[in-house]
């Protein structure tokens, strides 16, 4: 039996089961930096990412250009940078847009039933049906392109996980009694979805969000790539893979490079997912 | 002839991220044949990691047997290969646990689960061990055309008739039972025991029978071995435990009971709680609850003392103060 | 009938439940009175719809006939605000606290959360104070203000589960098994905890357990039920020195008793409670019963007060309970 000196102990519980996790904390640390370096890409990137060189096209990595140059002689690293900018603020936007809106319809969807229910598991049913991709693609070519139009596309095909796995966790909190319980002494229902229903799905929903992240970056890639999503010169990790597609066999760092981006922040967000699921879990003996 | 089972100095440990949980220290306990033993305690006491230890069945990790002998028919089981013990487990020694809703796989059918065990241990061609599993099922009071069905299709009652069925259909020397009737209601556990009670006499197996209910013990069994964290503090005949109880935990056990003949205003409660079984308190373990504890309890780790013949209890008040600290 | 304080009144509950195969009556024609500060104690096994009875009682489940009163006031089908003023006088306590309390809430918050729906506190340090003095109330110490249930015993979470009930000062609880989930060294102190607090507090309990000793403890009245249907009630004395309803009689002689004197010839009923779904009109006990007539099969008791106070469901009782 432990003993807290203050309040609000669950979050630095939860910190501290986090810190005893290695390959979360080192992932988190990683990806920290990753945002960080998104964050301050103009202020780090040593050119600036739209800046032409004609006369040191497709050059392999050096000193001068640790990533090289691309197809107009713009730094590679310098455009990895940037787009990391604008590829996981897409990303965070489209996946907040989705876990919001899913978590509100999935948990209504769970906790009242009946026709609530029905109607909103067919919608998602139907959104489920159509290629997640094909959505993407139809929605951003109805709104146009552009950061926010891509955000809104890509949030919208991925609302229906989220209203899944909301209702599944609604319907198995449901059955506890402390739900019931609640009820007995007179709590509304938002205030059970929201103090009871939401904190118990909390766990999942940051797993799922984590994971979210990572196949928004890879649809806004995909959207990217096919000239939908983020127009050039905005640098983005799809469009620059799209970009160095061309050039694939004789010059390697135009994909290569966004390519390893994608990749590993994709990597980093699962991992620190797990970790936190595991650490928010107040049940779980460290 | 020794005795049937013979647990002597009996050590269990859990090696948990927490520490160390002392979850059996040194208990002794004989079964002769034929003997119903019944193992009393509340949650926590040991009484099931006990069980398990006699079967080798412990999780490991993190459960594992620290010191101590068990000897079964004189052999010791923690000197046997695996390959031994599983020729043990549900022939000479079988096993009920409290849930028969868990118990039984819901997929095959009742006289098939049965007949699985018997083509186990014996060497007998399938349509014999299934004449067999029926000829069980009717000993345990179902109509052997119900062989046929699935687990769902029996009620709570009659699902632990079969797991009772599936326990006894080797004719196993002992049988522990952990818990058998806790999830059943009165009237179907009064159904049960009397089973129980029948079988044995007929059949002649020695049971260990783990329960929380002083009740249940006082209708089914021999003998009485109370447990607290981890030791058995008393153990004697019926008679003994239920009417020259002598260890203020068990007397405290007894008070703890609504009594259904007597009217009391308040009950007697043991105070305190059960001690965390990483940290168990230094000298005898009861004392920060007992009522007549004195200095010396929470030093002086107190022995085994016999009363009269078979009545052993291990309290400082009986004398014991030379046992190992 | 008004002179006496009675705080609760069900008269002719049912409730009914859709299921597969048909109705499934998990409460049938229950009608009962508690005196304000007493304990109703109703017992019966699994599945004979006590727990049913309590969330009917409470309105955490709608009622499919039948006429509940509280204070005298018909409160059957109370809705909304007035509802919410009922919850504050009627609460309850639930059988295993580790699924009746949220496991990501912690003492303290699990206790201030009806005071804060109720906004009974008008800041933050009065909360506090409050929910101290409910942790007191109950023996919990306050150094487990912020311990989440999974780091507490059985008996603390259950205190918590009861100064939680308290917190709002109901007048009425429902203790729904309340202990069945405790060792009986844990239960007998919450037991004495319940039975303090009536005392100091005048509260009234129906108290649900399928347990007859513990019942026998705690409840001057009790109420034995059998697949939805109430077969006896009588003052607890009365209920255990003399049974009339053969049920009642199956289920006290199958109690084991702790003790190696007074061991009852045993009557043991065949068969098992089954779930009351459709059920065929006689008596609901008649399969199980030894002493069933062909009248049994056909024509369904009626509740007689056969002496005062104690009121049977059986054709039989007068000549089974006279005759031995």
């Amino acid at each position: 039996m432990k003993r807290r000196g203050s309040g609000r102990g669950q979050w630095r519980d939860v910190w501290a089961r986090l810190r005893r996790n290695r390959v979360a904390m080192v992932s988190l640390v990683l990806l920290a930096l990753i945002l960080l370096a998104a964050i301050f890409s103009e202020w780090i990137a040593p050119y600036v990412y739209s800046q032409r060189d004609l006369t040191v096209t497709f050059r392999f990595p050096s000193l001068r250009h640790i990533f090289g140059t691309d197809n107009l002689g713009r730094d590679i690293f310098s455009r990895v940078l940037v787009g990391g900018r604008v590829s996981l603020l897409v990303a965070f936007g489209s996946v907040l847009l989705s876990a919001v809106a899913g978590c509100l319809l999935g948990a209504a969807a769970g906790y009242y039933g009946g026709r609530v229910e029905f109607c909103i598991m067919k919608l998602t049913d139907v959104m489920m049906a159509i290629p997640a991709f094909l959505l993407a693609v139809t929605v951003s070519a109805a709104l146009g392109t552009g950061l926010i139009n891509t955000a809104i596309a890509v949030g919208l095909t991925n609302i229906p996980r989220f209203v899944r796995l909301m209702r599944a966790e609604t319907l198995a909190v449901k059955g506890k009694e402390f739900i019931l319980a609640a009820r007995s002494y007179g709590a509304s229902d938002l205030s059970i979805i929201f103090r009871h229903i939401f904190p118990n799905a909390l766990s999942s929903t940051i797993v799922n969000v984590t994971l979210g992240v990572g196949t928004a970056i890879l649809q806004i890639s995909g959207l990217s790539f096919v000239g939908l999503g983020v127009r050039p010169p905005t640098p983005e990790w799809g469009s620059m893979l799209a970009a160095g597609r061309t050039y694939m066999r004789d010059f390697w760092p135009m994909v290569t490079f966004p390519g390893v981006a994608i990749v590993v922040t994709l990597i980093l967000f699962n991992l620190v997912g797990d970790g936190l699921r595991d650490a928010m879990d107040p049940r779980l003996k460290r | 002839m020794g005795p049937l089972l013979e647990i002597q100095d009996l050590e269990v440990r859990y090696f948990t991220g927490e520490g160390v949980v002392e979850a059996v220290n040194g208990i002794n306990l004989t079964v002769d044949r034929g003997e119903n033993l019944g193992l009393v305690g509340e949650t926590g006491a040991g009484k099931t990691t006990t069980a398990l230890s006699i079967l080798r069945l412990l999780p490991d990790p993190p459960g594992r047997i620290t010191g101590g002998s068990v000897r079964f028919c004189g052999e010791e089981l923690r000197a046997k290969t695996e390959r031994e013990m599983r020729a043990i487990r549900g022939g000479k020694i079988s096993m009920i646990f409290q849930d028969p809703m868990t118990a039984l796989n819901p997929v095959i059918r009742v006289g098939e689960q049965i007949a699985e065990v018997i083509l186990l241990h014996d060497r007998i061609s399938r349509a014999e061990a299934e004449r067999r599993a029926l000829e069980m099922l009717e000993l345990v009071g179902i109509p052997a055309e119900r062989g046929m069905e699935y687990p769902h299709q029996f009620s709570g009652g009659m699902k632990q008739r079969v797991v009772i069925a599936i326990a006894l259909a080797c004719s196993p020397e002992l049988l522990i039972a952990d818990e058998p009737t806790t999830a059943l209601d009165v009237t179907v556990q009064a159904q049960v025991l009397e089973l129980m009670r029948r079988l044995r006499e007929k059949l002649g197996t020695a049971m260990v029978l783990i329960t929380h209910d002083l009740g249940v013990v006082a209708e089914t069994c021999d003998r009485v071995a109370v447990m607290y964290a981890g030791e058995v503090v008393e153990s004697g005949s019926l008679e003994d435990i239920f009417e020259r109880a002598a260890h203020p935990y068990t007397v405290g056990l007894f008070q703890s009971i609504p009594s259904m003949d007597e009217d009391v205003d308040m009950l007697t409660p043991i105070p305190g709680l059960m001690p965390d079984p990483t940290r168990l308190p230094k000298g005898c373990k009861f004392h920060p609850r007992c009522p007549k504890a004195e200095a010396r309890c929470g030093e002086i780790c107190p022995g085994t003392v016999e009363l009269s013949p078979g009545h052993a209890v291990r309290c400082l008040l009986y004398g014991g103060a030379q046992g190992k600290g | 009938m008004t002179a006496v304080d009675v705080i609760l009144e069900g008269r002719e509950l049912r409730k009914e439940f859709d299921v597969a195969a048909g109705k499934l009556h998990a409460v049938d024609g229950v009608t009962f009175q508690i005196q304000r500060g007493r304990t109703l104690g109703v017992v019966g096994e699994s599945g004979c719809g006590k727990s049913t009875l309590g969330q009917l009682l409470l309105g955490l489940t709608g009622v499919s006939g039948g006429r509940i009163l509280f204070k005298g006031e018909d409160v059957t089908h109370a809705k909304g605000v007035r509802r919410r003023a009922l919850r504050r006088e009627m609460q309850m306590i639930f059988q295993d606290p580790m699924s009746s309390l949220d496991p990501r809430l912690c003492a303290m918050e699990l206790i201030a959360e009806p005071l804060q729906i109720y906004k009974v506190c008008p800041s933050r340090a009065a909360l506090e104070e409050r929910v101290r003095g409910l942790m007191e109330l109950v023996g919990i110490s306050e150094r487990m203000m912020y311990a989440y249930p999974h780091e507490l015993d059985g008996g603390r979470r259950q205190r918590i589960g009861i100064a939680r009930a308290l917190a709002l000062e109901p007048d009425f609880i429902v203790c729904d098994e309340p202990v069945s989930a405790l060792d009986v060294s844990i239960q007998a102190q919450v037991l004495n905890l319940l039975k303090q607090l009536q005392r100091d507090r005048g509260l009234t309990y129906l108290f649900i357990t399928h347990d007859l000793s513990v019942v026998k403890h705690i409840s001057d009245d009790i109420l034995v039920m059998y697949m939805g249907q109430m077969v006896e009630k009588a003052p607890s004395k009365t209920l255990f020195r003399a049974p009339m309803h053969p049920y009642t009689k199956g289920l006290l002689s199958a109690i084991p008793i702790p003790s190696l004197h007074g061991r009852r010839d045993r009557i043991i009923m065949e068969g098992e409670i089954t779930s009351p779904v459709n059920p065929k009109p006689g008596c609901r006990f008649a399969a199980r019963c030894p002493y069933a007539q062909e009248r049994c099969r056909r024509e369904q008791p009626d509740l007689r007060e056969l002496e005062p106070g104690h009121f049977v469901g059986c054709h039989y009782a007068p000549e089974l309970s006279g005759g031995g």
